[in-house]
């Protein structure tokens, strides 16, 4: 067994293993301690990935080829069965998310020690959070690393059920469990349509493996289907990714623990969809409309997630329609055929994200579980190190320039313009209020004059908190100058199919607008005239804010009602659901029921019957016995004609 | 008398040489313990631990020999113990496998009886003399070349099996589950050698190999062979045949079974589901393979086939009726020892469709395989639900149904154990017994693919029938255990006990799925080669340069010189 | 209360002895004896006639008879008419072992038993009709395709010739049937362990 293998098993094994013991031991045995285990298994994992990466990049230098490992096949005998083969695939795009998750989620894990901790005693369920958080890094490792669609799909459940289980960590409370059941829900929506496309690769190609489906022969097994697969496969992204129409469950996965919000938002679930849609990038640039679906999804629902989040006042909300807005940017960069730069916006968010949203935990937990902006204010000067960690990772965010998510957005952007120009305009106007709505929150939180919360003891967090913020700035401060130029050339050969594409596209598709540089400048004065604006209504002239808000009437309480999506949600397809609920599970019970019970009623009057006779009367059992010998010599008898006669 | 021992010098009487009694070094070292156990227990005291020293030390002993045994027979299967031309007992990769299956059987067993009775139970060497003598009769079963050995074993596995159900003296329902034992294997042995010495009758002779070349001879003439004759065989085959279904408890023989396994003491009940179907079916196999084995050396003639088709329709008619009665049968059980024993009937159901398959020409070695495999797993699945029933009992003083409420709470680590084996029962994935009947449809599929009959279709799809059938029931004992609650207090289960089943569950779990492949590997290995496949290839250990096939083909026999 | 203990010796030592005694020997002789057309001259066909009517029908009786007794002296007659039949077959060991074995063992041991078990040795046992008759008739079915298919049988004449004498079947058992002459060694022991355990009184 290779390094490559070992790694990448090691990879998938420690956070179970984490999980395992943290779930079985960790109740009676390690109780308060139990973190350790789960922070040990991730940050090894993390470890392992680190050095699959050098192992991987020492063994291909220049051309980045996928490895594909088969790690085990199960009951495979040859034959129809081998898809039944787990085989992992290693190339940069599984390394890069890699990284990123295991990275992303140690740090988490590690503020987690503190969070879940009330006044230095271990919440209950601590245990059990940290069972979960293992098993939730292990499902996303799994669906990056698998090699084939049937372990993506199993990667992509079990990531749907672990988010299930957080989201609903306090299940005792209503909203939670709830919000819990909307996730899976929603979730269940798109992953219908994957699952449905993953069985037509099946159908069409006989193989699942994605060195096979991907490659050239795949591509043309599946023929005319390529581009309903895609939307197919699409269809779940839009659900895992929280896309529109199936982004509602996001914001109100609040409900979980933030640490569990980090997880979702920055490393484990919602990139999911990014991974895929660049995983299968080879199905997905078959039709061109296909692409333009794409692009216009991200980018309509990156204006709208960005417009939501102008207007509410919850700390992890606004976050939330943030991530569902940069994951908009990330469908338009895919749409567009900069996956690479789609990636790399997938890596920087990671970052920021999980910091904002930690950095929001943080002051959640110094203000007693209070997020709603309006109750506090100016904690500039009693959550230091939370305040200057979220600024930084507000101002990449807002794409400031030569900080994190400013070189990726950047990238988006100018691809955009040049392919799908109208939708590029939209996305510059986006970054424009994503920097905005940022900073209107980070004022409202950390400037103006200090208000807290009735009767809560403000504190700063300790280092188990601080720590991780304090990594994840650096990282999103430097992470797009460092990565800039390195990982698009990392990702090169990933991007070939996107890449040939994009030469074949017809002429005239293709505006070469703005140069690159030029597009840098416009993203930059953008983002710096969002937070100028900001910085204008919510710092220097609060009045001005309050104007804004009165004069835009119905718009604002349109906006502010979220478009009364949910309203809209629950009259056309909830209640309509409810109803067919009510005839189904009337159905279910007096039919479906009823079947079961006559398909159990047959056994159980056979044995009845049965019953009676072995009663354990000695004679009657001779007597059956010899009977049912006679009877078997007869049926050779009549069994020997029969054959006889049909020869 | 110096006459005799004149002639055995000068080798005119034949006797075993050392080489020839090496290898069967396994069945002599098990006897040698059985009188160790007799005559140990008169110096070292009839206590428990004594005994018990005396029986790991006979079970290392004859793991050791059959492993030094596995090394010798690489080549392929060797007979001896019998003079000239004769093949008696026979050493092939199955007949060691099984061996070794049966010494970690009867390590389970052990442990299961030292957890539950060793504390209590007196009469600790009685108990072993006759679990061992049962053994011995299983491990003789499935290395038999001659009838009347076979016959012997199979009386040897039985008659102690009697006595052990009986074995707790204060137990009415164990001495009438044995009385009913006894007449009902007293009948089944007296149909079987009604129809051995009809088979004497038919061939003139009791070896294997020597009936072989016969059956080859009566195939390629199928035509000539008067309609009489191939009646008086299909009888013979059908009487012998019933013998062996006792030992399977298959349909019509299987009446004993749910008593028997109800009344007798746990342990014993672990022992009788696993060990003696196992013995019966791996002799059946062996039994339907000589015939397979002679029908393709004649040459795969047309009415072969036909003669063929019959034997495999009957025995595929009985196994998907055992099946299915098993599985319907268990569905009103309120004592689960009951319940696991019609469970068993069940399983003996699927494992005998190989029996209707391994006439199939090309599927024969996978059939051994699955057998490997399926026997393995189901040694596991039995020895941890049996086991986890036997620490309820003996907790709780019964093995209805009732006694298993609110397990999951009262006694996780038991429960867990208990509910991974009866999933497993099922052949829920990724577990053991998944992978055992994945085998086994796998089998089923090739061999209809094969044969291209619709009745293979149609057992194949009896076979994942059933499988939905018993899900029901098995649910049951979980939901008992799971879902319905009351507040009675949390059983002290003693700790070998619980070690035991989580064992046995967590092997079940990595077969299901780390060690699929190691296995699939290792099981070749023990089906290579093997009897039956061409019966002509067995080397004679005393007399390896004379073999020829002149003295196998049975006419030519020597007649031993009196004078 | 002690008693069905000795059924146990009986049942379990009788079918040892039954297999150990009868079966080595029968091996070598039974089914070759039947090889051999049973009749030659008209004495011998009578005497066949009368032996089988005698085995048939004490065996008959003991099935439809309520009383134990009668069943054994059924038995007896139908052991010795086997027995009978051996000697005119010329299988003289074999009709040896049966009276031994049989007539003088298990037919003894059987009428211990009824003695020592049942309160009145002439307790009346009533075959319910309706058993009788699906019995009668199951019996009746496999009688009939036996009856058919032994009738039709062409018989193998290759086995050993007939009489065998007695050296012969000594060096037999110890060296062709070495194995299930030992194993028999084996099986004896292992079910009289059996059989003394179950009729040892257990000390409380």
């Amino acid at each position: 067994m290779d390094s490559l293998q070992q790694y990448s098993i090691l990879i998938l094994l420690l956070p179970l293993l984490g999980a395992v013991l943290a779930g079985a031991l960790g109740p009676r045995l390690l109780k308060g301690a139990t973190h350790w285990v789960v922070i040990l298994a991730v940050g090894g994992a993390a470890y392992c990935a680190y050095q699959l990466f050098e192992v991987y990049t020492h063994l291909a230098v220049h051309t980045h080829e996928p490895v594909q490992l088969v790690i085990y096949d199960w009951i495979g005998m040859g034959g129809p069965t081998s898809w039944l083969t787990v085989n992992f695939r290693i190339d940069p795009l599984a390394l890069v998310m890699l990284l990123t998750v295991t990275f992303i989620a140690t740090w988490i894990v590690v503020y987690a020690r503190d969070y879940m901790r009330h006044h230095h005693h271990p919440e209950r369920g601590y245990e059990r959070f940290f069972a979960f958080l293992g098993l939730f890094v292990f499902s996303m490792c799994a669906l990056v690393l698998g090699g084939n669609f049937l372990l993506l799909y199993l990667g992509w459940e079990a990531v749907g059920l672990c988010s299930y289980l957080l989201i609903g960590f306090y299940y005792d409370k209503p909203a939670a469990a709830a919000a819990a059941m909307k996730a899976f829900l929603v979730n269940r929506i798109g992953d219908f349509g994957f699952g449905l496309g993953i069985l037509l690769i099946y159908l069409k190609c006989g193989s699942l493996d994605y060195d096979y489906v991907l490659s050239s022969a795949g591509i043309t097994a599946l023929g005319d289907w390529a581009p309903g697969i895609a939307l197919l496969l699409f269809c779940g992204a839009v659900g895992k990714s929280a896309q529109l129409p199936l982004y509602v469950w996001l914001p109100d996965a609040m409900e979980g623990p933030t640490p569990v919000s980090a997880l979702i938002h920055a490393a484990t679930m919602v990139t999911a969809g990014v991974y895929m849609v660049a995983r299968c990038g080879a199905i997905f640039v078959t039709s061109e409309a296909v692409m333009t679906f794409v692009a216009a999804i991200g980018g309509i629902t990156a204006l709208f997630a960005a417009t939501m989040a102008l207007v509410q006042y919850d700390m992890k909300r606004i976050l939330a329609y943030s991530t569902i807005s940069q994951l908009g940017f990330m469908f338009l960069g895919l749409g567009v055929y900069a996956a690479d730069a789609a990636v790399f916006h997938l890596m920087t968010h990671a970052f920021f994200k999980a910091l904002l949203f930690l950095g929001a935990g943080s002051v959640m937990h110094a203000m007693g579980g209070i997020i709603d902006v309006r109750e506090f204010g100016g904690l500039r000067k009693v959550l230091p190190w939370t305040c200057y960690t979220f600024v930084i990772g507000s101002l990449a965010l807002a794409g400031f320039p030569m900080l994190s998510g400013f070189f990726s957005k950047d990238l988006i952007l100018h691809q955009a313009l040049e392919v799908q120009p109208l939708l590029g305009w939209l996305a510059v106007i986006t970054a424009g209020l994503t920097a905005f709505y940022t900073f209107r929150m980070v004022l409202l939180a950390f400037w103006g004059p200090k208000r807290l919360p009735f009767g809560v003891h403000v504190h700063e967090s300790g280092p188990w908190i601080i720590v991780p913020l304090l990594v994840l700035a650096i990282g999103a401060a430097g992470a797009g100058y460092y990565f800039h130029e390195k990982l698009p050339e990392f990702l090169v050969d990933m991007m070939t199919p996107f890449d040939v594409a994009f030469e074949h596209l017809p002429p005239g598709a293709v505006v070469h607008g703005l140069s690159h540089e030029e597009v840098g400048l416009l993203s930059g004065v953008v983002a710096i005239a969002g937070i100028a604006v900001a910085v204008l209504g919510y710092w220097i002239r609060p009045d001005w804010s309050r104007r804004w808000r009165e004069e835009s009437g119905w718009l604002y309480i349109l906006v502010h009602n979220k478009y009364y999506v949910d309203e809209i949600l629950a009259t056309v397809l909830v209640r309509p659901l409810q109803q067919a609920a009510a005839v189904g599970s009337a159905v279910d019970r007096y039919l479906v029921d009823g079947l079961v019970w006559l398909v159990a009623a047959g056994p159980r009057l056979v044995g009845f019957i049965l019953h009676r006779y072995q009663r354990g009367a000695m004679q009657g059992y001779g007597v059956m016995m010899a009977g049912g010998l006679a009877v078997i010599i007869f049926l050779v008898f009549i069994f020997a004609r029969v054959l006889a006669a049909a020869n | 008398m110096i006459n005799i021992l004149g002639q055995v010098a000068e080798g005119q009487i034949w006797q075993p040489t050392l080489t020839e009694l090496s290898y069967f070094a396994p069945e002599l070292v098990l006897v040698a313990t059985l009188l160790l156990l007799l005559i140990g227990p008169l110096i070292a005291g009839r206590g428990s631990g004594a005994t018990l020293v005396m029986v790991v030390v006979g079970m290392v002993a004859a793991v050791v020999a059959n492993l030094l045994v596995m090394n010798q027979v690489v080549t392929g299967p060797v007979s001896g113990l019998a003079p000239a031309a004769g093949h008696m007992l026979l050493v092939d990769n199955f007949s060691i496998f099984f061996k070794f299956f049966l010494l970690l059987f009867l390590l389970g067993v052990t442990v299961l009886w030292m957890v539950g009775s060793a504390a209590t139970e007196r009469n600790a060497p009685e108990f072993y003399i006759l679990l061992l003598g049962s053994m011995l009769g299983m491990s003789l079963m499935v290395s038999t070349m001659n009838l009347l050995l076979m016959v012997m074993a199979i009386e040897l596995a039985s008659l102690p099996s009697y006595a052990l159900v009986a074995f707790d003296k204060r137990n009415r329902p164990g001495a009438e589950a044995a009385i009913k034992y006894v007449i009902f294997g007293g009948t089944c042995a007296a149909i079987m050698m009604y129809g051995v010495s009809l088979l004497f009758g038919v061939f003139g002779t009791l070896d294997f190999t020597r009936i072989a070349p016969q059956l080859v001879e009566i195939f390629e003439n199928l035509a000539q062979v008067p309609a009489s004759k191939l009646a008086l065989l299909g009888l013979a085959l059908l009487a012998m045949g019933a013998g062996i279904a006792f030992k399977i408890s298959a349909v019509p023989f299987h009446f004993w079974c749910p008593d028997v396994f109800q009344g007798a003491k746990i342990e014993v009940t672990t022992w009788l589901s696993v060990a003696s179907k196992a013995a019966g079916l791996c002799l059946l196999l062996r039994l339907l393979q000589v015939l397979a084995g002679s029908a393709h050396a004649s040459g795969h003639g047309f009415s072969a086939a036909f003669y063929l088709q019959v034997v495999t329709g009957v025995v595929a008619v009985v196994a998907a009726v055992t099946c299915l009665l098993g599985n319907l049968a268990a569905y009103r059980q309120q004592s689960v020892k009951r319940l696991l024993a019609y469970s068993s009937i069940a399983h003996a159901g699927y494992m005998l469709m190989l029996g209707a398959i391994v006439l199939t020409g090309d599927v024969t070695q996978l059939v051994w395989q699955t057998v490997v495999i399926y026997l393995v797993m189901y040694l596991l699945m039995n020895l941890g639900a049996f086991g986890a029933t036997a620490l309820v009992i003996g907790q709780t003083g019964s093995d209805q149904l009732e006694n298993f409420t609110g397990l999951g709470r009262r006694a996780p680590a038991l429960a867990a154990g208990l509910a991974i084996c009866l999933f497993s029962l099922v052949g829920i994935p990724p577990l053991g017994g998944f992978i055992a009947k994945w085998w086994l449809l796998w089998a089923l599929g090739q061999a209809a693919m094969q044969q291209m009959h619709w009745w293979l279709w149609a057992l194949l799809l009896w076979a994942s029938f059933n499988t939905l059938l018993s899900l029901f029931y098995y649910l049951r004992v979980i939901r008992q255990m799971y879902l319905v609650n009351d507040d009675r207090p949390g059983l002290k289960v003693p700790a070998g006990g619980v070690v035991l089943i989580n064992v046995c569950a967590l092997l079940l779990l990595l077969s299901g799925t780390l060690l699929v492949n190691p296995i699939r590997q290792k099981v070749g290995r023990y089906t290579d080669h093997i009897f039956g496949q061409s019966p002509a290839s067995i080397v004679q250990v005393n007399q390896p340069q004379n073999i020829s096939g002149n003295q196998l083909d049975g006419r030519s026999r020597e007649r031993i010189d009196t004078q | 209360m002690n008693f069905k203990y000795y059924i146990w010796v009986i049942l379990l030592v009788s079918s040892a002895v039954l297999l150990c005694g009868g079966q080595t020997a029968l091996a070598q002789e039974s089914a070759a004896a039947a090889a051999i057309v049973p009749a030659s001259g008209p004495l011998e066909v009578i005497f066949f006639w009368v032996l089988a009517i005698m085995i048939i029908g004490s065996a008959l009786w003991i099935a439809l008879t309520g009383s134990v007794v009668r069943m054994a002296v059924g038995l007896f007659f139908s052991f010795g008419g086997v027995a009978l039949l051996f000697f005119l077959l010329q299988a003289y060991f074999l009709g040896v072992v049966q009276l031994i074995v049989y007539v003088g063992g298990i037919l003894v041991l059987v009428v211990f038993g009824i003695m020592l078990t049942s309160s009145s040795p002439h307790v009346r046992y009533q075959v319910p009709r309706m058993e009788l008759a699906t019995t009668g008739l199951v019996s009746l079915l496999l009688f009939m395709v036996l009856g058919h298919v032994l009738y039709h049988a062409p018989w193998s004449t290759t086995g050993p010739q007939l009489p065998v004498s007695m050296n012969e079947l000594g060096r037999g058992l110890l060296t062709d049937y070495l194995v299930p002459f030992e194993l028999a060694g084996v099986v004896l022991l292992v079910v009289m362990v059996g059989a003394a355990y179950l009729a040892r009184q257990e000390k409380r």
